[in-house]
């Protein structure tokens, strides 16, 4: 809850166009933020280019924020927003949406049996690589930044029970996966 | 993504959908316990918990694989702040001209405010104007991509009217549609502009979500259901 206080109150200091502030958002949320977005497109440069929109976004309209979200969630949804228009726009250029730039391409599978059985994580973030964004973003976003419900609704700008219904499909899409890598989850 | 808002979950594939959040702890108390009642009847259901675990270890590895940005993220940073104007500036005209409407208005006698409105009317024909560019070209496009990057037709999905700010600029307006995946069918009608999602249904549900979007975004004054 602290962490959320003052990162309130940097967006309120950055509203008040104080440019230090922006910088302190910026080392407290880029990792977060960059690890979302490159999530989303696989793409190195394109992530590095679309977090800097997302923090000029955040400096130019923090006035805009009015606290019914939490910070973080708040700039999550700027980056979703923009990383789906860099999908949209080079599926647009190159009729590609999920191979181009595949910068985390699913692992090779390992012909080591043991190395099968310890590598079973391994195999599980091969499958959610493959995932649709859609889908990946769900898990990313209960699994790893740690959104709720109403959050994860918020940064895909869909209603919560639809993200329940996304989540469901996410999860039964990666057992399927699973399964064709010969790990049957026994669900669903 | 279609198969998602038509399809509703039985309640057991609700309950496995909410254990993702329920095994993150970030599930809210009530759902919370409802997880838990069904956990206590379906034991078979408990197991699949450690899926869910699994799911969060292999998405945590996945996202500390990531290398954060190079060290040169914060400078690029600083130099498009340094060459990029602050929103308040890049609202510009309609925005010191909305502030000096209402420092000009205060001062007024009420015989002299019928005057002084409709100065305030012509400001919002502006607006008006710009807002009429974003219906023309819907209505030359009567199809067109949602979010999803499915063609829907023109008629489908949830309807709301709305009124914008006077200060709203029309890269806001423009960026509030694409965000929510909205089109503007018509307006403006008592300043009112009538607005489709496409993707959402005339649900309660989806009312109430498209309605706390518009008034979060910080444009949009008025929210009002379709007649």
């Amino acid at each position: 809850m602290q962490a959320q206080a003052e990162e309130r109150a940097l967006l309120k200091a950055i509203a008040s166009g104080d440019a230090k502030a922006l910088e302190r958002l910026f080392a407290r949320a880029e990792t977060r933020v960059f690890r979302f977005l490159m999530r989303v497109v696989k793409n190195q440069a394109i992530a590095e280019e679309l977090l800097n929109e997302v923090f000029l976004t955040v400096w130019q309209n923090a006035n805009f924020y009015e606290g019914r979200s939490e910070p973080m969630t708040w700039m999550l949804s700027i980056a979703h927003n923009k990383a789906i228009s860099a999908l949209r726009k080079r599926t647009e250029v190159t009729g590609l949406a999920e191979e181009a730039g595949s910068d985390l391409a699913a692992e090779d599978d390992a012909p080591d049996v043991a190395v099968q059985k310890q590598d079973k994580s391994a195999k599980i973030r091969a499958c959610i690589a493959e995932l649709s964004p859609d889908h990946r973003a769900v898990l990313d976003l209960v699994y790893y930044q740690e959104q709720s419900v109403a959050e994860v609704a918020e940064v895909l700008g869909i209603p919560e029970a639809t993200v329940k219904t996304r989540m469901f499909y996410a999860r039964k899409k990666l057992s399927e996966l699973l399964l064709a890598r010969g790990i049957d989850r026994g669900w669903p | 993504m279609r198969e998602e808002r038509v399809e509703k979950l039985s309640e057991r594939d609700e309950i496995e959908a909410l254990l993702p959040w329920y095994a993150s702890g970030t599930l809210d108390a009530k759902s919370r316990a409802r997880v838990e009642r069904y956990i206590e009847t379906h034991p078979e259901v408990k197991a699949h918990l450690a899926l869910a675990r699994e799911e969060a270890d292999a998405t945590i590895a996945a996202n500390e694989a990531i290398t954060a940005p190079g060290r040169d993220a914060l400078d690029r940073l600083r130099a498009s702040v340094a060459a990029a104007p602050r929103r308040k500036q890049v609202a510009g005209l309609l925005s010191q001209i909305s502030d000096r409407f209402a420092d000009w208005l205060s001062g007024f006698s009420p015989p002299q405010l019928a005057f002084a409105g409709a100065a305030t009317a012509l400001l919002l024909a502006l607006q008006a104007g710009v807002i009429g560019a974003l219906v023309m070209e819907r209505v030359a496009a009567p199809a067109y991509q949602t979010a999803g990057g499915g063609e829907e037709k023109a008629g489908e999905g949830l309807e709301l009217l709305v009124g914008f700010s006077p200060t709203a600029t029309a890269q806001e307006i423009t960026d509030l549609l694409k965000r929510l995946d909205a089109v503007v069918t018509d307006g403006p009608k008592a300043g009112l502009y009538r607005l489709r999602f496409p993707g959402a249904k005339e649900s309660d549900e989806d009312r109430k979500t498209a309605t706390e979007a518009l008034k979060q975004s910080g444009i949009v004054m008025t929210v009002l259901p379709q007649d």
